[in-house]
């Protein structure tokens, strides 16, 4: 009995060996694989996961599902993955706004070290406008009008309002940061002449410009938006500052090395696809993929710039 | 604009689009009914299903469920005194009275008629005067949104039959409880008391859910053993049909309320609720009879009602032509546009007619859907009052239960909704009226938020109100308010 049970075994390890090369037919994962979305359904960061997800079941050969956990500024779902078993069967989705910002706001119970970090797939892009009745053309001028005069942006918070911080700082000037609910609402009121300036993503944005209430200034990313080629980006118009957030996937800390390392070529491969870009195009978002220890070494180093810097705003809960 | 309408209703009259405007209609209408799943809800989970269409008959769906839930709303409100949803909280209030008095028939079949006319005014506005109204959408600073708050809270001293003391503590206690969370400013949590599920405050579902529907459950139990009047429809095609007097007075607001609603609407973060509180508080003070609210008057439910359907409507026209969405649902809907490469804005009508013409005719149809789907059916709800109550509270309570804790999945707020539920059975008690505890929950934070934007730009000069006309105006609005109030009073003291 014990012997054929050992053969059984043999055979079976030696049957694994031959079809090891190929991932889909591993012996791990062996049932479906849950993405746990720090957001609610419909925003850009659930749609692109969705994406991705759909061309990373057909990798992996498992179904890849997808679980909202918003809540908490992005807080609730990190949390929720930080606590999941970490046998890489739940993963979750994260940018800089949970593991580098939110936990220098609000009380959170987990650090950067409670996780594996699996690859990024996409990055956010940003960009700063005013209204078509301003004065003002490029960056520079918005700097300027600023050292005349107080000088507002309305921004939804970090990353965008940091971004602002630095070009004030970098520039010897000041700008008021007015934060608001949505990046809809932001761009509302500049158009309204409430506040001077907007740094927003493009799907905020898009619609007003296009249709000439508002003019961008400059692209707040390090490449230049699709839609609007002829402006250049803040690097390119001598103010070295960018602003940068992305989409990247982690999962509780301990998953065993191999299956790490089979989901992240298994995204990393996804990520490639025309699809995804496709999707992350719609959403102002450009397809920009980080090695696990790229994405895990830059938010890290987020993490250490924005403590700081938010302190400095008042915007950092009190210790 | 004509032609538009009709390349809309061509546009509609295919099978397919047809059947998605009649399937949101119904989905709305269930929603509505159940508490707790919202639209924004169900929006959130059909939006991976309608990948799969095309984006016209997408956004057709999801628009019908959207206007749907506003008539759905209403019912159990009536007969529960449970809110299915925010912007019926109000209906609560003087619906469920009329129930009690064996008028439901008469609530359901007003709002329902009512919704049916304030729907086709928002889609008129929407039609009409899409490109002016954004302008105004515009013209809403942190200012005017500070002073319309303001003009609207100031309304909480008339909407209460308790008297001024006690509707000002509900008032204060509905301020603090909107006041948990993050800081509109700092995004830093404050009275969480370490609890990480109050970081996003409290979700207006629990507590309507538990001030209205839990406490009314233990107010049964506590009640003699006596069968609820039920005055029977003479039949139940025409149950529903309000008696002449009940006609005359829905009428003026039914029409207020339309327009109030579409107005309030369009602003962002506005939306239905705003404008059935609003509402509510307007008829109030317009009544001749002002001491029947709260004890079943009808214009308590009609403009109400009314208003947060067009409020509805009113949604749709920063979401198509500026392509800001002004609520969590419209956000949705905007969601499920650029997933399928629509981008909405000014420009839409230009390079994808077929989907404004599409979405305006597919609301004529799913409203006139909705009539004739609701109406008929009111005779039927209105006998679940016959069910004995010891069926009927259980039940009740489970709806409730269930309600809250699908909207976020989170056990916390089933705890939540049973503190609010004896909350509200001990304020009611006391004599103390709900309504100004959740007009201030729903319009301080916006106050806040508002406020404290207007005071960072101007760097704290509150001159700067005299260079805006319309936030001064809503400031003198909210001054004469208080005034008249506090005037009337005396004046009633006197004469008394």
């Amino acid at each position: 009995m014990q012997r054929r049970t050992l053969i059984a075994q043999g055979l079976a390890t030696g049957a694994a060996a031959l079809v090891a090369p190929s991932i889909a037919r591993a012996a791990w994962p062996e049932r479906e694989i849950t993405i746990i979305v720090q957001y609610g359904p419909g925003g850009s960061t659930d749609v692109s996961t969705r994406a991705i997800a759909a061309e990373a079941e057909k990798i992996l050969g498992v179904p890849v599902q997808i679980v909202n956990r918003p809540g908490g500024q992005g807080t609730v779902g990190v949390q929720t993955v930080a606590a999941a078993r970490p046998d890489g069967y739940t993963i979750g989705t994260t940018g800089l706004a949970g593991l580098a910002i939110a936990p220098h706001m609000l009380d959170v119970t987990y650090k950067s070290d409670d996780f594996t970090f699996l690859p990024s797939f996409a990055r956010y892009l940003y960009g700063i406008a005013v209204r078509a009745e301003s004065p003002h053309r490029t960056i520079m001028d918005l700097v300027n009008a600023a050292k005349a005069r107080r000088t507002t942006f309305g921004a939804t918070g970090a990353p965008n309002n940091i971004g602002m911080f630095d070009i004030a700082r970098v520039t010897g000037t000041r700008f008021q940061f007015i934060p608001f609910g949505s990046g809809a609402e932001a761009v509302t009121a500049t158009l309204g002449g409430h506040v001077d300036a907007v740094i927003q993503n493009p799907p905020e944005m898009l619609p007003a410009l296009e249709s000439g209430r508002l003019r961008l200034l400059a692209s707040a990313s390090d490449i230049r938006w699709k839609e609007y080629p002829d402006v250049p980006t803040l690097r390119e118009q001598g103010v070295d500052v960018t602003v940068d957030s992305m989409i990247g996937i982690i999962g509780p800390k301990g998953i065993p090395q191999d299956r790490a390392e089979l989901l992240s070529r298994a995204f990393l491969e996804a990520a490639r696809k025309p699809a995804l870009a496709e999707i992350l195009g719609r959403f102002g978002m450009v397809t920009s993929i980080m090695q696990p220890a790229e994405f895990e070494s830059t938010i890290r180093a987020a993490f250490d710039r924005f403590g700081p810097q938010l302190r400095e705003a008042g915007l950092a809960r009190r210790r | 604009m004509f032609d538009g309408l009709m390349h809309g209703f061509a546009v509609l009259s295919s099978w397919q689009n047809l059947s998605l405007c009649l399937l949101g209609a119904f989905l709305g209408t269930v929603v509505g009914v159940l508490p707790g799943l919202g639209p924004a809800t169900t929006i959130a989970l059909l939006l991976p299903i309608t990948l799969k269409l095309d984006p016209t008959g997408a956004i057709i769906l999801l628009a019908g469920i959207y206007y749907g839930v506003a008539y759905g709303g209403t019912l159990t409100s009536v007969l529960m005194r449970i809110p299915g949803e925010a912007s019926s909280v109000v209906t609560c209030i003087d619906g469920y009275e009329m129930a009690r008095k064996g008028r439901a028939g008469a609530a359901l079949g007003v709002a329902a008629i009512g919704s049916f006319f304030a729907s086709t005014v928002g889609i008129l506005g929407v039609m009409i005067l899409s490109p002016p109204l954004a302008e105004l959408v515009i013209a809403f600073g942190p200012w005017e949104y500070a002073t319309l708050m303001l003009a609207g809270l100031s309304l909480i001293a008339f909407f209460a039959a308790s008297g001024l003391a006690k509707a000002g503590l509900m008032a204060l206690l509905g301020l603090a409880l909107g006041a948990i969370g993050l800081d509109p400013i700092s995004g830093t949590a404050r009275f969480t008391f370490g609890v990480p599920e109050l970081v996003d405050g409290i979700n207006i579902t629990p507590l309507a859910l538990g001030l209205f529907g839990l406490s009314e459950l233990l107010y049964l139990a506590l009640m003699p053993k006596t069968k609820a009047e039920v005055l029977r429809p003479p039949s139940s095609l025409l149950g529903f049909l309000p008696n002449r007097e009940e006609a005359r007075r829905s009428v003026a607001p039914v029409m207020r309320g339309s327009v109030l609603g579409f107005l309030v609407g369009l602003l962002p973060g506005g939306g239905a609720v705003l404008a059935s509180f609003l509402s509510y508080a307007i008829e109030k003070r317009l009544s001749k009879h002002p001491e029947q609210f709260g004890k079943g008057a009808i214009e308590g439910v009609a403009g109400p009602e009314a208003a947060n359907n067009s409020g509805t409507a009113g949604a749709f026209i920063p979401l198509l032509t500026l392509g800001i969405p002004s609520n969590a649902v419209t956000a949705l809907l905007l969601g499920a546009l650029l997933i399928h490469g629509v981008q909405p804005g000014p420009m839409i009508l230009e390079r994808q007619p077929e989907i404004y013409w599409g979405v305006i005719a597919s609301m004529y149809l799913g409203n006139f859907i909705l009539l004739v789907l609701n109406l008929p059916l009111v005779g039927f709800f209105v006998r679940a009052l016959d069910i004995p109550r010891r069926y009927m509270s259980p039940a009740i309570l489970a709806i409730c239960v269930i309600g809250v804790f699908s909207t976020n999945l989170a056990d916390f707020d089933v705890l939540l909704a049973v503190g609010f539920g004896l909350l509200g059975f001990v304020l009611r008690r006391g004599g103390f009226d709900l309504g100004p505890l959740i007009l201030a929950y729903v319009l301080g934070p916006t106050f806040e938020r508002s406020l404290r934007q207007g005071l960072l730009i101007s760097d704290g000069d509150l001159s700067i109100l005299l260079e805006r006309p319309i936030a001064l105006g809503f400031l003198l609005a909210a001054a004469a308010t208080l005034l008249a109030a506090v005037f009337l009073r005396n004046r009633a003291r006197v004469a008394d």
